[in-house]
């Protein structure tokens, strides 16, 4: 385990050093006060429509460092030759893909703390009420979706060659599932069969990242779900993220690392 | 070359910039003054941003039923959801009857009724995670649309709905009748034809501002509009001219001039879903005809 969290410590020293954050938040901190400051008919205390904003962009922020700096771990250890020094020390390869996604988790999951602060304090600036609990699940939601993210990209670098490619698939399959994931049932309905009947299989088979997706209760203030659903939310994520580790895992103890 | 100090290099471009300054700037003022008024998605999207004005009412929308509002995938089950509703006629002695706005709300329910029960477990499991109780936005809240509906009439300032409906909430649940009036006045600048638009303005100054005459005079303007439409237009537009002719009638009431009262509601009964209402009405009055003999001279019924 302390090899582990060795590796797990190199990349959240990495995404400091990396711009991706800063640019991310300094944009999305920009937008949302832009959004804010504006004044609709002389009247402040509208606040919604700031959540709204703020936590689309805090999604959007968080999807794509969770995505980009997923998929470069593994390619860049090989790209830059680091992974034999890496592996020639008593690491096994499950260990390096356990470090690199907890290192990715735990580095996502400051970020996420950070975006959050952020809207926190806008929020209270335009008269919000204070949902501390509701924040807090909404966080913890978010943070395990986050690991089925990683580990899918995790997936994708051990598969996919080049990490351009691994993104854009990984957040294409991500908006995909966000957009229509919840859908799929109904669209099977209507269809005939047999694509009626792979489409509901292709709705129990995919990961419903669209589950944490808590925004509308958030913005509209109204009650959050119950912690046993929350739970049960977590160790649904938390089954798919190890599903996705371990078929990395398989891919990876095999694969050459010198192409 | 010979080495330029830095100092003069700076002033040379200096004085470069506020000359080019100085004549693209008169320039720009020209180019200005042709597109004086539009916004910065004009700028940004050209036409293109109607077609983000629908998704930014829907978005109000899903404010106004806080949260909880029919993806377009339960639209397709439940056609004809219509959410955005605004009317004055609901507080209002409109010659509909009780039953109808019964009938509405009723409809209203059902048509929000998309979510029915669960399919299947994960189905049931994912609703934990959602809005799944219909209520409407209350006590001041109804603010909260107004953004998105500001956004509209930016991105399509030729919906009129979208401006009726912005003064509607700003009018009936913040009581900013001022900035009601202005919405609709920049509606009626970039819209002068539209009837409906006038309609409304008609019933600031008649229902707020208790202004009879001025409600008047707009809203014979709103029915010279809606007659200069086309015949197809019209007849598309019916439930518009029972509203003015309607509301007309009203103020002639008011004003004692049963006559023209008379012919409004005539001409409203033409149109309206409850003629006999209209019919029973129009007896009363003229009934009551022979005794008022001189009609106040306030309002007059047009050519």
């Amino acid at each position: 385990m302390k090899t582990v969290f060795a590796i797990a410590s190199v990349v959240i020293k990495e995404l400091y050093r990396r711009k991706d954050f800063y640019v991310l938040f300094v944009l999305s901190a920009l937008i949302t006060i832009a959004a804010g400051s504006i004044n609709f008919f002389k009247d402040m205390v509208m606040v919604r429509y700031v959540k709204d904003i703020c936590l689309l962009l805090i999604w959007f922020s968080t999807l794509i460092i969770a995505v980009i700096t997923a998929a470069r771990q593994i390619p860049s250890e090989k790209e830059n030759r680091t992974i034999f020094p890496l592996l020639s020390k008593p690491v096994s390869r499950g260990q390096v893909i356990a470090g690199k996604f907890l290192g990715c988790w735990l580095a996502v999951g400051v970020a996420i703390l950070m975006f959050y602060a952020f809207f926190i304090l806008v929020t209270a600036a335009r008269g919000g009420d204070w949902q501390l609990v509701a924040y807090a699940k909404s966080i913890g939601l978010l943070w395990m979706m986050v690991g089925v993210v990683i580990a899918m990209t995790l997936l994708g670098s051990v598969v996919f060659a080049a990490v351009s490619s691994n993104a854009t698939i990984c957040l294409v399959v991500i908006i995909g599932i966000l957009f229509l994931g919840e859908h799929l049932n109904k669209i099977a309905r209507r269809q005939a069969e047999p694509t009626g009947s792979i489409t509901y299989t292709v709705y129990y088979l995919i990961p419903h990242l669209e589950i944490a997706d808590v925004r509308n209760l958030l913005v509209n203030n109204k009650p959050m779900p119950s912690l046993k659903a929350c739970v049960k939310a977590a160790l649904y994520d938390g089954a798919y993220a190890t599903t996705f580790l371990y078929f990395t895992w398989l891919i990876f103890r095999r694969q050459r690392l010198n192409t | 070359m010979k080495n330029v100090s830095p100092i003069l290099m700076v002033a040379f471009l200096a004085t470069l910039t506020f000359t080019l300054a100085t004549e693209v700037e008169s320039e720009f003022r020209k180019t200005a003054a042709n597109v004086s008024g539009d916004g910065a998605f004009t700028k940004l999207l050209g036409d293109g941003r109607r077609l983000f004005s629908g998704q930014s009412v829907a978005m109000a929308d899903v404010y106004l039923h806080s949260g909880f509002y029919p993806s377009i995938f339960d639209s397709v089950e439940n056609k004809g959801v219509k959410v955005l509703e605004t009317s004055d006629d609901h507080d209002d002695h409109d010659h509909h009857g009780h039953d109808e706005h019964d009938d509405h709300d009723a409809e209203h329910e059902k048509a929000m009724s998309f979510m029915g029960p669960p399919r299947d477990p994960l189905d049931a499991f994912i609703r934990n995670f959602r809005v799944t109780q219909h209520s409407h936005l209350e006590a001041g809240e109804q603010r909260e649309v107004l953004p998105w509906l500001k956004l509209a009439i930016e991105l399509d300032p030729q919906a009129i709905e979208t401006y009726i409906a912005t003064s509607y909430w700003l009018r009936k649940n913040l009581k900013h009748t001022e900035d009601a009036r202005d919405v609709l006045r920049e509606g009626i600048r970039n819209n002068p034809k539209s009837y409906a638009l006038l309609y409304e303005m008609g019933n600031i100054y008649k229902r707020d501002d208790k202004n009879d005459l001025k409600a008047h005079n707009i809203w014979l303007a709103a029915l010279r509009f809606w007659r200069e439409q086309s015949a197809d237009d019209k007849a598309e537009t019916l439930d518009w001219l029972g509203k003015i002719a309607d509301s007309l009638a009203d103020l002639e009431l008011d004003a004692g001039n049963f006559d023209q009262a008379i012919q409004y509601f005539e001409l409203a009964k033409t149109v309206s879903p409850n003629p006999a209402a209209l019919q029973k009405q129009i007896d009363e009055l003229k009934a009551k005809l022979p005794s008022k003999t001189s009609p106040a001279p306030l309002l007059s019924v047009p050519n």
